[in-house]
């Protein structure tokens, strides 16, 4: 999938130093591939997003779009946003407020000396591709969260530049909109053969529409690989929560394993001591309404916080004695009819828990 | 039955503060229209000194607000912008003529641009122009007073302004001319608008600066409030008419600036 040579659409190599951030980053997408950036808050996204856009310079190294170097500081190269070849979808959109959805999107088109009449036919034509039609006449402020994603999307993409930056385009919307959007994106932008840099904190998402994934922590982006490998074996607490997988702190003392006075559990073969990094598979835990007989296995009991049908499986997260991310066949949830505030029990086989020391 | 008091309803003592305030507002537009004899009120208005005096008062008012939001509106978005030491200058430069008595203006501007004025002198030797005491002077007195009111409106219009707006044109390929004309501009219409209005009323209520810029000459440089101070040592009758012409004048523009700007907050 990635190009070689000049054909990235974007090559990043550059330090970004502002107030008490920092970011170190190495990122190439490229061209018509699709890339998706992962971090918890506050670790940057954004803002390594604006220096590609141009809304920041970069302190050194440098930014190359689509064979262009638009930024670089040690060979006094600077290109304002509106000469680099991006699109960029924010977050909260930005759609004028003074204009209808057919002048949004055919915005770039007058900027580069379109007629009126001959942007708004383009534009016209993206909305009817994009399977939007119908929204062209609308104003803005009719537009639903969803809707108004769309537009943003249209208006980025109408003249096909070679690098697309999508900054949380699921955020805001709720679950139905959510995942409308998420299939208009997938159709469209893998059909589009634009170069995205996305983020985005929708692990289904990611694995749906993104070729490689770069995870974004404490200001140091470091390239994960194919979103497949974010569940097994995620290498961070931030990594392992956002692919759903239980990943805890503990300590082993006396053949017990201790995550905290309230959860404790069971573990076969443990031959371990002192803390250790525990994981545990979502799908290795199952739910009872009543708690099960036997042994070797460890009863929890816990109270539903959130279910939410993924397909096949349902994704249940608990929140007592302490949170934990559960996959279970959507036939069993059926079966069980979890609902939030429920109180069950979960078990664990001691034989599904991995334990790692931690290194010191 | 007695409805259960209401969340909203105030402590006895700030009504009364309220009741007192709105009171002293209404209380002399009272005193004025209760004395009016409405039979004759028309006839008195329909004087020459008066009809004169409307027409300068209203052509030059608009063209000082007009002038006004030609130049406060790249003041008040420059200062926005300015983030560097001359920006405390110069808002205070901005804000004095709004503290500053009109008389002590309209002095200043006699000082600089009359006859022998720093500016008057070169401009009279070279293009025999002379601004106090015409029409012109009337403009400039009132565009000195009423700029401050379109930079103010439009620095603060500004601020309140997603700056990312900008970001997303000029990532759709809008240059400077481009996010200037058809987004920081649009979306700043409802402070111009305002800003507009608001220096179009203080431009019509000037007095300081034009009687001492202009004067006070019937049919060139009398504006109403002038005819009205004018008025008021001769005709007690006459200065109603043209206050109560006033009070309609501005209660206009303050209808005028509610639908403009207050629907759309």
């Amino acid at each position: 999938m990635i190009a070689s040579g000049n054909d990235y659409a974007l090559e990043a190599q550059f330090e970004l130093r502002r107030g008490n951030l920092a970011i170190t980053a190495n990122i190439r997408v490229g061209a018509g591939e699709i890339v998706a950036l992962l971090g918890p808050n506050g670790a940057g996204k954004t803002t390594l997003l604006e220096c590609v856009a141009g809304a920041l310079a970069i302190s050194n190294g440098h930014i190359t779009i689509s064979g262009a170097t638009v930024d670089d500081p040690g060979a006094g190269i600077w290109q304002p946003p509106e000469n680099r070849q991006i699109g960029m979808v924010f977050q909260d959109n930005l759609l004028f407020p003074h204009m209808n959805v057919i002048d949004n999107v055919a915005f770039s088109l007058r900027c580069n000396g379109h007629s009126k009449k001959s942007a708004r036919r383009k534009a016209a034509e993206v909305l009817l591709f994009l399977g939007v039609a119908e929204l062209e006449r609308k104003p803005i402020e009719e537009l639903s969260g969803g809707q108004t994603k769309q537009v943003a999307i249209a208006r980025s993409i109408i003249q096909e530049p070679s690098l697309l930056l999508l900054d949380e385009p699921l955020s805001g919307l709720d679950a139905l909109a959510s995942s409308k959007l998420r299939a208009f994106a997938v159709n469209n932008l893998k059909a589009l053969q634009i170069g995205c840099l996305l983020v985005t904190h929708d692990s289904d998402f990611v694995v749906e529409i993104a070729d490689r994934v770069y995870v974004l922590e404490s200001g140091i982006v470091t390239e994960f690989g194919q979103p497949d490998d974010l569940r097994p074996k995620p290498n961070t607490p931030y990594v392992a929560d956002f692919a759903g997988t239980n990943s805890y702190n503990g300590m082993v003392r006396n053949g017990q394993l201790v995550i905290n006075p309230s959860f404790q559990l069971q573990v076969a073969n443990l031959s371990t001591v002192g803390p250790v990094n525990v994981s545990i598979n979502p799908r290795s835990i199952s739910l009872h309404r009543n708690a099960s007989q036997g042994s070797p296995r460890n009863n929890l009991p816990v109270v539903i916080d959130s279910v939410e049908s993924l397909g096949d499986i349902t994704r249940i997260v608990t929140y007592e004695p302490t949170p934990l991310v559960i996959d279970i066949t959507t036939i069993s949830a059926n079966e069980l009819n979890v609902r939030q505030g429920e109180h069950l029990w979960a078990t664990i086989k001691a034989t599904e828990i991995d334990v790692e020391p931690l290194a010191l | 039955m007695k409805s259960p008091p209401s969340v909203q309803r105030l402590p006895l003592v700030v009504r009364l503060a309220a009741s007192t305030g709105a009171l002293f507002l209404i209380i002399p537009i009272v005193g004025l229209v209760g004395k009016a004899s409405w039979s004759s009120l028309l006839l008195d208005l329909k004087n020459e000194l008066v009809l004169d005096a409307l027409q300068i008062s209203i052509t030059s008012s608009i063209a000082a607000a007009l002038l006004a939001v030609l130049f406060g509106t790249p003041l008040g978005i420059a200062m926005a912008r300015i983030t560097n030491k001359w920006s405390v200058v110069l808002r205070s430069i901005v804000l004095l003529p709004m503290i500053l008595p009109p008389v002590v203006g309209g002095s200043a501007l006699l000082f600089a641009l009359g006859r022998n004025g720093i500016f008057g002198k070169p401009l009279f030797q070279t293009t025999g122009l002379i601004l106090p005491y015409s029409w012109a002077g009337v403009v400039i007195a009132n565009l000195f007073v009423a700029l401050p009111f379109v930079v103010l409106s439009v620095e603060s219009g500004h601020r309140l302004l997603d700056r990312r707006y900008e970001l997303a044109s000029a990532s759709l390929g809008a240059g400077a001319n481009r996010r200037l004309t058809s987004i920081t501009l649009p979306l700043l219409r409802p402070s111009i608008l305002a800003g507009g209005l608001l220096a179009w009323g203080r431009a019509l209520g000037e007095f300081g600066a034009t009687i001492t810029f202009a004067g006070n000459m019937p049919g060139t440089t009398q504006t109403l409030p002038l005819a009205v101070y004018g008025a008021l040592e001769t005709d007690r009758q006459l200065a109603l008419a043209i206050s109560l012409l006033m009070v309609s004048l501005s209660l206009f523009i303050v209808i005028t600036m509610r639908q403009h700007w207050w629907s759309h907050r």
